[in-house]
């Protein structure tokens, strides 16, 4: 089959190719389009790739006259650090920034509160559909990267029992400027508390009732 | 580490708490990633681990380093999953010879002659396995089969392992 290749930027400048058409086994997947191309750019790389302009797997299968483009990254530098976690013990506090590469960072902490309109909360017990939850979790900080230039996302949310005052869910991202970290750390904990298939449970003094929250997206 | 690391764990002084990072396949659209995590987790459970965290990571190296590091000083058992196939995308060992110190080809090699038992491309899983301090770190495939299989065929070691390399038996090892 006869695909087209795309390269942009670094990867063009050094294979002194933009665009071509190139021949491939039937059955060939994108994958083999980057083989094709991997002696000329050498090892390592962190090169993405994308079929008829959407971000594809190497096993993705290709047709005849598929456009596939390889992706260098992406300016906005450094690879971001992304990481979410569903946390069965108290969170400890993280430690203090250094380096000097990020240039806002806003944190957002959920804190068990003592206070509800039934009498003072003991406690709050989290209990998540784990594998959907770390899907989720982990596809929020995926779109929250795509949408602003960050350099930095940690989502930790605790499961279990959590008394009160202690933090339930922290969410840290770090950005060039401010903006950016505000709005992305708002995004993250507004669509992580109505669409992350996570519940809490108020335990009382007087007994316990689950807290019935939106119906998730 | 990465002078901008900014990841803890939660630690445990507990000789079986064990934390469980998903290397997530960033294909197609976002992340997804596999099955495996919770599957391994539940495992380990049923195992006598106490998890204590269970983290997604995409597969990228910088931030893989920086979730075992943080992993390793929290617990004592640190298990990953996914990365160690042939794509370009999969550094998961790559990863992970960065932060260990003292290597431990015995298990990696122990779980790629379980798999080959049920097919012969085991064989292509690139899963490393070793020491970084008194932690343990082990490298599962990705998918959820392949990775409890995997776990399955070293679980018997891992408390005899665990306790020698927090040096409470010299007898052995």
């Amino acid at each position: 089959m006869r695909v087209k290749a795309i390269l942009f930027a670094v990867l063009a400048e050094r294979l002194g190719v933009r665009e071509e058409w190139i021949e491939l086994p039937p059955q060939a997947s994108a994958g083999d389009v980057l083989a094709h191309y991997r002696p000329r750019l050498g090892a390592g790389g962190s090169i993405l790739l994308a079929v008829n302009a959407e971000f594809s797997a190497p096993e993705a299968a290709l047709h005849d006259g598929d456009e596939v483009a390889l992706l260098p990254p992406m300016s906005g530098g450094a690879p971001i650090l992304v990481v979410t976690a569903l946390v069965r013990r108290p969170l400890p506090p993280p430690p203090p920034w250094a380096g000097g590469v990020h240039g806002a960072v806003v944190t957002f902490e959920g804190v068990v509160r003592a206070d509800a309109d039934r009498g003072p909360v003991q406690a709050l017990f989290y209990e998540a559909y784990d594998l959907m939850a770390e899907r989720r979790m982990a596809a929020l900080a995926a779109s929250a990267a795509e949408k602003w230039p960050l350099t930095h996302i940690h989502v930790l949310h605790r499961l279990g029992e959590v008394p009160v005052g202690e933090v339930s869910v922290r969410v840290i991202v770090a950005a060039g400027h401010r903006d950016a970290a505000f709005a992305a750390c708002r995004f993250l904990i507004d669509t992580l508390k109505a669409s992350v298939p996570i519940w809490k449970r108020e335990d009382r003094a007087d007994g316990s009732r689950w807290v019935e929250g939106e119906i998730p997206l | 580490m990465p002078p901008h690391a900014r990841l803890r764990f939660p630690a445990s002084a507990s000789p079986r708490a064990a934390i469980v990072i998903t290397v997530s396949d960033r294909s197609a659209r976002g992340e997804r990633p596999d099955a495996s995590g919770p599957a391994v987790a539940a495992l380990l459970a049923e195992n006598g681990f106490e998890v204590t965290a269970t983290a997604v990571v995409p597969d990228q190296e910088r931030p893989l380093i920086e979730a075992l590091r943080a992993a390793a000083r929290a617990a004592r058992l640190v298990v990953s999953t996914g990365g160690t196939g042939f794509s370009p995308r999969d550094r998961t060992p790559e990863a992970t010879a960065r932060v260990i110190q003292r290597p431990a080809p015995g298990l990696a090699e122990a779980m790629r002659a379980a798999g080959a038992q049920k097919t012969p491309r085991a064989w292509l899983a690139r899963g490393i396995a070793g020491l970084r301090g008194r932690s343990l770190i082990i490298n599962l495939p990705g998918s959820p089969t392949a990775a409890c299989e995997s776990l399955r065929a070293v679980l018997p070691l891992l408390p005899h392992a665990l306790d020698v390399a927090a040096g409470r038996d010299r007898h052995e090892g």
